[in-house]
C-alpha cells in the first residue's frame, strides 16, 4: 500500500496502490488526521487501489465527515465500486 | 581452570623473560671474555717464546752439547734470564725440552719455575738432562708431525691444573729442535674470566631489572588497574542491571579511556532497552488479557458453531475469527407466532473495539426483533441508534431475515450486506436492495423485501471472509467460486450443516496455507417439508 498526497490551495488529491485492508487503513487515517482546516475539499484518486476492506471503508467515511461531504473518489475500479454498492456508500460518497 | 589474573600472569611473564635474558647475555657473555681471554693469552704466549727463541738463538746453544756439558755458570745466568721472562709474562713455569720420537722420551735443557717454590723442586726433578719417557700427549704429537703452529693444553699434572702453551723451537730448516712448554694455572684464567664477565653482566641485569619494573608498575596503573575496575563493573552489572551504575571514573585518552566511555554508553543503552522491553511485555500481557476476556464475553455471545432446528425448518450457522476477537456475528432465534430470526452481521475492522461494536449491535437487533419490529424497521433504528453513539466511527453491515416455516414466506432486509445465495435448483445470488451500511449516515432508509422459499429450498448467509478469501496467488474467492462450491448441493437432501461446510471448506482449500485476513461467518435456513 503506498499513499501520495498533493495539496493545491483549499483541496487536497491522495491517490491511494495497493491493498486498503485492516493493516494499511490506519495510515490512510493518519494521512487524512493531518490534513489542516484550511483544506475544504478531498478527492481519493482509486485508479491502482486493488482491494479495500471494511476498515478501509471506515476511514473513508471519515475523510467524508472530516470534508462535510466534499469527497470524491475518482477512477474507481469496478470491483471496487461494487463494494461501495454493496454497502451502500455509493448513495452517500460521489464516486467518478 | 583457576581464575587469575591478569597482572600476576604478566609479572611471572616478565620474570621469564628476566632470567631468559640474564641467561642469555650471561652466556654470550661468558663466551665472549672466556675467547678473548684465551686469544689475549695465546698472544702473550707467542711473545713469549719469540723471546724464548731470539734468546736461543743468540746463545747458539748447541742441544747436545749442552745436554752433555755440565750446569757452568753461563748455564746459570740463561737459566735465572728464563725465570725472570717466566715471572714477567706471569707463568706458573717455563720449560725447553727436546724430544726423541724414535725413544719416545724427552730431555729437559731448561725448565725454571715462576715463584721460588716451584722453582725449587723442578731444579731438583727437571734438571738439566732429566729425562721424561711419558707418553707424548696429542699437541706433542702434533708439533712431531710437522706442525709450527704454537698448542694449546688444558692439562692436569702432578703441578697442578694448567693450561699449557707448547711453542716449536725450530732450525733455519723448519727441523724441531726443541719444545718451549708455558704453564699458566687455570685457575687464574678462570678467576679473570669470571670477573671480566661480572663487569659486564651486572649493569645489563641492573637496566633489565629497572626497566621491566618501571613498565610493571606503569601497566599497573594504566591498564591492569582500571581493567580490574571495569571487570569488577561489568559483573556487578551483569548479576543485577536494574541496578544504576556509578561512574567509573576513567578518563583517559586511550584505549582503555574508550573502553570506559563504551561501557557506560552500553550500560545506559541496555537499561533503557530493558526498561522498554519491560513496559512492552507488561502492555502485551495486559493486552493478551485484554483480548482473552474480549474473546470469553464473545464466545459467549457469538458460539463458533449454532443448530436451530424445529418444525419445516433447520438452521446452521459458524463463525471463523481470523484474529483473537472478530467482528463478524450471527443470531437466530425463534420469534414470535412460530416464525425464525436470523442475523448475519459484520462490524468494520477487527479486535477490540469491533468486539465490543458487535456485542452492541447484537444485543440491540436481538431486541427490536423481539419487540415484533420487521426487518427493515429494525435495521433503520438501529442505525439511528448507532449514528447516535458513535464516537470511533465503527459501522457494520447486516442482512436480517425473519422466516415463517408454515408459509415459506420470508422477509428479510440489507444494511449493506453482500447478497445472500438462494440455495435451490440452481443456486442463486438474491440481489435486494443493497441499503447502507449502519453506523454511517443518518435516516438509512433500509427498505424490506420478501420471497417465498418451497420445502427443499433454503437462504445461505454469510460475510465477505468468504468471498474476499485470498489464495496465495493473491486471487479473490468471489461470488462466481462461491456458486460453483455450491452446485453439488441440494437443499433437499442436504442438511443445513452440509450447505454451511461445503462453503467453509470450499474456502479454506482455496486459501491453501494462506493466512486468513478477515473473520467469515456463514449461515444457512433451509425450509423442510412438514415433519421432517
Amino acid at each position: 500500500m503506498t499513499i501520495e498526497k498533493n495539496l493545491c490551495g483549499s483541496t487536497a488529491e491522495i491517490k491511494l496502490s495497493g491493498w486498503l485492508n485492516t493493516q494499511t487503513a490506519p495510515d490512510l487515517g493518519a494521512e487524512i488526521d493531518a490534513l489542516g482546516a484550511e483544506i475544504t475539499a478531498l478527492t481519493i484518486d482509486c485508479e491502482k487501489l486493488e482491494f479495500i476492506s471494511s476498515a478501509g471503508l471506515r476511514q473513508i467515511v471519515a475523510a467524508h465527515k472530516k470534508m462535510n461531504g466534499a469527497l470524491t473518489l475518482c477512477r474507481v475500479s469496478d470491483e471496487i465500486k461494487d463494494v461501495f454498492r454493496m454497502t451502500g456508500l455509493d448513495k452517500h460518497i460521489a464516486i467518478q | 581452570m583457576k581464575k587469575e589474573s591478569i597482572g600476576k600472569r604478566i609479572t611471572r611473564c616478565f620474570i621469564v623473560i628476566l632470567l631468559l635474558s640474564l641467561a642469555s647475555t650471561g652466556a654470550w657473555n661468558y663466551y665472549h671474555t672466556y675467547t678473548q681471554n684465551v686469544r689475549e693469552s695465546r698472544r702473550e704466549a707467542e711473545r713469549c717464546a719469540e723471546i724464548v727463541r731470539l734468546s736461543l738463538d743468540r746463545a747458539e746453544l748447541d742441544m747436545e752439547a749442552l745436554l752433555s756439558a755440565e750446569a757452568d755458570e753461563r748455564y746459570r745466568s740463561e737459566r735465572d734470564s728464563l725465570r725472570t721472562l717466566c715471572r714477567t709474562f706471569d707463568l706458573d713455569y717455563l720449560y725447553i725440552y727436546t724430544v726423541d720420537p724414535s725413544a719416545g722420551e724427552r730431555r729437559f735443557l731448561f725448565c725454571v719455575g715462576g715463584d721460588d717454590d716451584k722453582d725449587a723442586v723442578v731444579l731438583r726433578e727437571r734438571y738439566l738432562g732429566a729425562v721424561s719417557d711419558e707418553a707424548f700427549d696429542k699437541w706433542e704429537q702434533a708439533l712431531l708431525s710437522g706442525s709450527r703452529e704454537m698448542q694449546m693444553g688444558r692439562v692436569s699434572t702432578r703441578y697442578g691444573n694448567n693450561v699449557t702453551w707448547l711453542s716449536p723451537y725450530t732450525d733455519w730448516q723448519g727441523r724441531l729442535l726443541a719444545v718451549i712448554g708455558m704453564d699458566q694455572s687455570i685457575r687464574l684464567e678462570e678467576t679473570k674470566v669470571l670477573r671480566e664477565f661480572l663487569v659486564a653482566v651486572l649493569p645489563v641485569v641492573l637496566a633489565l631489572t629497572t626497566g621491566l619494573l618501571v613498565l610493571l608498575i606503569l601497566m599497573r596503573r594504566r591498564i591492569l588497574r582500571p581493567i580490574h575496575t571495569l571487570s569488577e563493573r561489568m559483573s556487578l552489572f551483569a548479576a543485577d542491571s536494574s541496578r544504576e551504575p556509578e561512574p567509573i571514573g576513567i578518563r583517559s585518552e586511550d584505549e582503555i579511556g574508550e573502553i570506559a566511555a563504551s561501557y557506560e554508553k552500553m550500560t545506559g543503552d541496555i537499561r533503557a532497552y530493558i526498561a522498554n522491553i519491560e513496559s512492552l511485555t507488561r502492555e502485551r500481557v495486559e493486552t493478551n488479557v485484554q483480548l482473552d476476556v474480549a474473546r470469553r464475553i464473545q464466545y459467549g455471545l457469538v458460539p463458533e458453531e449454532t443448530s436451530l432446528k424445529g418444525e419445516g425448518f433447520a438452521l446452521h450457522a459458524v463463525t471463523r475469527p481470523a484474529r483473537a476477537v472478530g467482528g463478524d456475528f450471527y443470531d437466530c432465534f425463534t420469534g414470535d407466532g412460530n416464525t425464525v430470526c436470523a442475523v448475519l452481521g459484520d462490524v468494520s475492522g477487527k479486535g477490540i473495539s469491533a468486539a465490543i461494536f458487535m456485542a452492541m449491535a447484537k444485543t440491540v437487533i436481538h431486541e427490536k426483533l423481539t419487540s415484533g419490529f420487521g426487518p427493515a424497521e429494525t435495521l433503520n433504528q438501529v442505525n439511528d441508534v448507532f449514528c447516535a453513539q458513535n464516537p470511533e466511527g465503527l459501522f457494520a453491515t447486516v442482512f436480517v431475515l425473519v422466516f415463517d416455516p408454515e408459509s415459506g414466506r420470508m422477509r428479510y432486509a440489507n444494511a449493506g450486506h453482500t447478497p445472500p445465495v438462494l440455495l435451490g435448483s440452481p443456486c442463486r445470488l438474491l440481489r435486494p436492495d443493497s441499503g447502507i451500511a449502519l453506523g454511517l449516515f443518518e435516516g438509512a432508509g433500509i427498505v424490506e423485501d420478501e420471497l417465498t422459499v418451497q420445502p427443499g429450498e433454503g437462504i445461505l448467509l454469510y460475510t465477505d471472509g468468504v468471498t474476499e478469501a485470498v489464495n496465495p496467488q493473491k486471487k479473490f474467492f468471489g461470488e462466481a467460486r462461491l456458486l460453483e462450491a455450491l452446485e453439488g448441493f441440494s437443499a433437499s437432501s442436504g442438511t443445513a450443516e452440509d450447505a454451511v461446510r461445503t462453503v467453509t471448506e470450499a474456502v479454506e482449500q482455496f486459501r491453501e496455507e494462506g493466512e486468513a485476513f478477515d473473520d467469515m461467518a456463514v449461515l444457512s435456513l433451509l425450509r423442510t417439508g412438514r415433519g421432517l
